[in-house]
């Protein structure tokens, strides 16, 4: 009797580790930061499988190259006119986030989404993103990835204070990070070295 | 530098909006101390002492006093359209260290780089082409690039 209980309260403990170690693994975290500026991060943003069908039909779209003074990188069109079921969905999921609570704005329910590759030697480099025509009042920026790089391949995203860079976070897959515009966020993509990096980027309008 | 007139340098000036005169320095080198000078969303430079001899010649040259910038560029550097950098300039000595794959000048007409000026060592470059920028110096770069800017 003594060997039957002892065996079940080992069970119940490998159980619940399990739990707890398939919830890190799968479950979504929410962090939030103050610091330069307000930005969140959403690890494990997407199911599995919807993840990984989104990230098969944005690897099957169409990219243009765009090279200027500030940028290099491959940009699809605007995929709001997409008529693809798992982007649709994305943009539901995003629009579903509460993120008018989260960063205390008011949201008109627009947001724009594109899909970018920095390849080897692409960049983008520090600009705030703020546009204040009243008909394009930017005021939350988002990426979500598709590629995990090491810190050493380049492509994090950096944000500034006072012309330095205080953050850099490295891509991290089926992660969302939203951030606030403003014309404190400042904000770069770093050269990328080695690898691809995928990512669907925007802005939510207000 | 080789024979060519003013005459035809205005002409080439007027017609293409720029000339590029190569072999105009017979040497490169000097000493200088750059400082940085990064304003975010702007550029990302250093600026060294305009060598001396280069200004009297340049001003020999043009027969009046010019102004100059040394704007030398490393890894990462890089100055934007938006930046008022620049703008007083209409010409520059490359004294940049070798070829380089970016680091160019460039410039824009409606919304597109019109023109790609890569790194010459020694050579002159003159232009009344409008908004100029230097693309950003990539990790392929080997060595800097130095431009003297004067105007």
């Amino acid at each position: 009797m003594r060997s039957a209980l002892t065996l079940n309260s080992y069970a119940q403990y490998f159980f619940h580790k399990l739990i707890k170690y398939l919830l890190y693994i799968y479950a979504m975290v929410v962090t939030k930061y103050n610091t330069p500026f307000p930005h969140y991060v959403f690890t494990n943003f997407l199911a599995s499988k919807k993840y990984s069908s989104l990230k098969r039909a944005v690897l099957n779209l169409k990219y243009t190259r765009f090279d200027s003074d500030l940028f290099s990188f491959y940009q699809s069109k605007n995929l709001l006119i997409s008529k693809n079921k798992h982007i649709m969905q994305f943009c539901n999921t995003l629009l579903s986030q509460d993120l008018e609570v989260l960063f205390n704005k008011k949201l008109n329910g627009v947001v724009d989404v594109s899909a970018f590759i920095y390849k080897q030697s692409d960049y983008l480099l520090p600009h705030d993103d703020l546009i204040t025509e009243a008909d394009k009042k930017r005021k939350l920026a988002y990426i979500f990835y598709f590629s995990t790089l090491k810190k050493s391949q380049g492509g994090s995203l950096d944000l500034f204070s006072k012309n330095k860079v205080v953050k850099s976070m490295s891509p991290k897959e089926n992660t969302l990070i939203v951030f606030d515009v403003s014309r404190h966020s400042f904000h770069q993509v770093s050269e990328v070295f080695k690898g691809k990096r995928v990512s669907l980027a925007g802005w939510f309008y207000g | 530098m080789g024979s060519i007139s003013l005459n035809q340098i205005a002409s080439q000036l007027q017609k293409r909006g720029y000339i590029e005169i190569p072999h105009f320095l017979s040497q490169n080198t000097f000493a200088f101390k750059p400082k940085r000078q990064v304003i975010i969303g702007k550029h990302s430079v250093s600026i060294a002492p305009s060598p001396k001899y280069l200004q009297q010649y340049l001003s020999s040259l043009l027969g009046h006093k010019v102004v100059t910038k040394l704007i030398v560029l490393n890894h990462g550097d890089y100055v934007l359209l938006n930046s008022s950098l620049l703008k007083p300039f209409r010409g520059l000595i490359d004294l940049s260290d070798a070829k380089n794959t970016t680091g160019y000048l460039g410039f824009i007409k409606n919304q597109r780089e019109t023109l790609q000026r890569y790194p010459t060592p020694k050579s002159l470059f003159l232009y009344t082409l409008p908004n100029p920028f230097i693309k950003y110096v990539d990790a392929r770069v080997k060595g800097q690039v130095r431009y003297l800017f004067f105007a």
